[in-house]
């Protein structure tokens, strides 16, 4: 993880990058912000979040699962937040995964295709 | 296993593995020997050559060949963690590269004279991505997944994990070597991957790690290395291909490939893999390792075939075909060391050079 943030000579001694939550067991997505905000402050004049970078990013992958990037939480009805073990995860889309919400490749097998997705109108 | 292989961490943290030195493999023919006694000073690194020409120009087999590919991964492990007693510096040898050499290109041939290599003229991340899963789903060969899911005994169990700890111990990182060969989408595509690998920066959730914990859970040593002299030909092959593929920049394609493949048939044959452990009374704890590779692996899959694959295709349409041979050549290659197990297994006997010492599990 060295260089993570490699765009300010104050933050080449790894200080930034180092050792993301190895000290709690927090959902991946409250590290990140952590680190984001950690590096935006220290290098553009204490102004953190608003990056795009931040923005939930979910691609529809054709024939397969939704991907999930960024900062979201992942609740039951209740509000109950769902086990979250990587930065980025798979939503079933083809609805026979075994470990829903997430994806386990089971379209693949059940021959799950998606339409065509619809280009933007220019 | 000794207690010294263990460092404590958290509650939830077993343990983490170190890639420190592994002990000196047992040589199986004259280059290995040869290659030995160079690493370990006996005899100067420009001996090792004469040996090696003279085990390719007669060996009728390269990729099972049990001397040529243990010498192969014995100078690769030189890049990763070392071999115990071997001077640092012999990494960069002159004469042990260009023996290397004689190995690697004889091994690729051989790879290209036995692998077809798919075709496809179109280079954009949608054609290549279609034409990868396509590949990978029409890979329907004997299946040691559905073997271990159903009728795998412990013991048989026990020697898979040896099998796959040749890799697995030290998963992802042939891979890695990828990484400032690309640029752009498939490099940010190809991280991705690998620090999910490598457990997102937790130690503990290291692939290799969770790997680990399953093989101490049915008493095995892991150290990393601790099997090499007890598994065939094929399985160092396997790795060693890797490796060759991670290493050489000319072969960044492949490398490329070789893991879009290797993802693809990931997520659904590791459920068969936990069945077979659950099948015999293992708990979440021992399947972790595999539970976690269904769900990672199919986040895995997508990115590797449509951003890495598809994205270096596009960003270097040239690389197209290795980018397919590399996937080709990782459902030949694991799939001749899947069915050499399976075989054994089917014939009721080991398909390991010797016996496995067995610990105490660890609790």
């Amino acid at each position: 993880m060295s260089g993570y943030d490699g765009s300010g000579a104050g933050l080449r001694d790894g200080s930034v990058g180092g050792a993301p939550d190895r000290s709690h067991d927090g959902s991946v997505g409250a590290s990140r912000e952590t680190l984001r905000d950690t590096s935006h402050g220290a290098v553009r004049d204490g102004s953190v979040g608003g990056s795009p970078d931040d923005e939930v990013e979910i691609v529809a992958y054709p024939n397969g699962p939704f991907l999930v990037r960024g900062n979201i939480s992942l609740t039951t009805p209740e509000g109950v937040e769902l086990p979250r073990d990587r930065r980025t995860i798979a939503l079933c889309r083809c609805g026979k995964s075994v470990i829903k919400p997430f994806c386990d490749g089971t379209h693949k097998i059940i021959g799950f295709t998606t339409e065509p997705e619809p280009r933007p109108e220019s | 296993m000794s207690s010294t292989d263990l460092q404590p961490s958290a509650p939830s943290t077993p343990f983490t593995i170190s890639q420190g030195p592994m002990r000196m493999p047992d040589p199986r023919g004259p280059a290995s020997a040869a290659v030995r006694d160079a690493l370990l000073g006996i005899r100067p690194p420009a001996e090792a050559r004469a040996a090696i020409d003279s085990a390719v120009a007669s060996t009728t087999d390269i990729v099972t060949d049990d001397d040529l590919q243990l010498t192969l991964f014995s100078l690769y492990e030189l890049h990763y963690g070392g071999i115990e007693g071997v001077d640092d510096d012999l990494e960069w040898s002159a004469d042990l590269l260009a023996a290397r050499a004689v190995i690697e290109a004889a091994f690729e041939a051989e790879l290209r004279e036995r692998i077809a290599a798919p075709d496809l003229d179109d280079a954009s991340a949608d054609a290549v991505s279609a034409r990868l899963f396509a590949l990978t789903a029409a890979d329907t060969g004997p299946s040691l997944s559905r073997f271990v899911a159903r009728k795998a005994s412990e013991e048989q169990l026990r020697e898979f994990l040896v099998q796959r700890s040749i890799y697995t111990l030290k998963e992802a990182d042939p891979h890695s070597w990828g990484i400032p060969r690309l640029s752009g989408r498939a490099k940010a595509a190809l991280v991705e991957i690998q620090s999910d690998e490598y457990g997102g920066g937790r130690p503990h959730r290291m692939h290799s790690t969770i790997f680990a914990k399953t093989m101490s859970r049915l008493g095995l040593d892991t150290r990393y290395g601790a099997y090499v002299d007890l598994v065939p030909a094929i399985t160092l092959a396997s790795l060693n291909m890797m490796t060759m593929f991670g290493l050489h920049r000319r072969l960044r394609g492949a490398i490329v490939g070789h893991l879009a493949a290797f993802e693809m048939t990931s997520s659904i044959p590791n459920r068969f893999y936990g069945d077979g452990f659950r099948r015999v009374g293992h708990d979440r704890d021992t399947t972790w390792y595999f539970d976690e590779h269904v769900e990672a692996d199919a986040v895995h899959e997508q990115i590797a075939g449509r951003d890495l694959a598809g994205g270096l295709a596009e960003a270097q349409p040239h690389l197209l075909p290795d980018i397919l041979f590399g996937a080709a050549a990782c459902l030949a290659v694991d799939g001749w060391a899947g069915e050499q197990m399976l075989t054994a297994f089917s014939e009721g006997r080991s398909s390991l050079r010797g016996p496995v010492v067995v610990a105490e599990p660890a609790s």
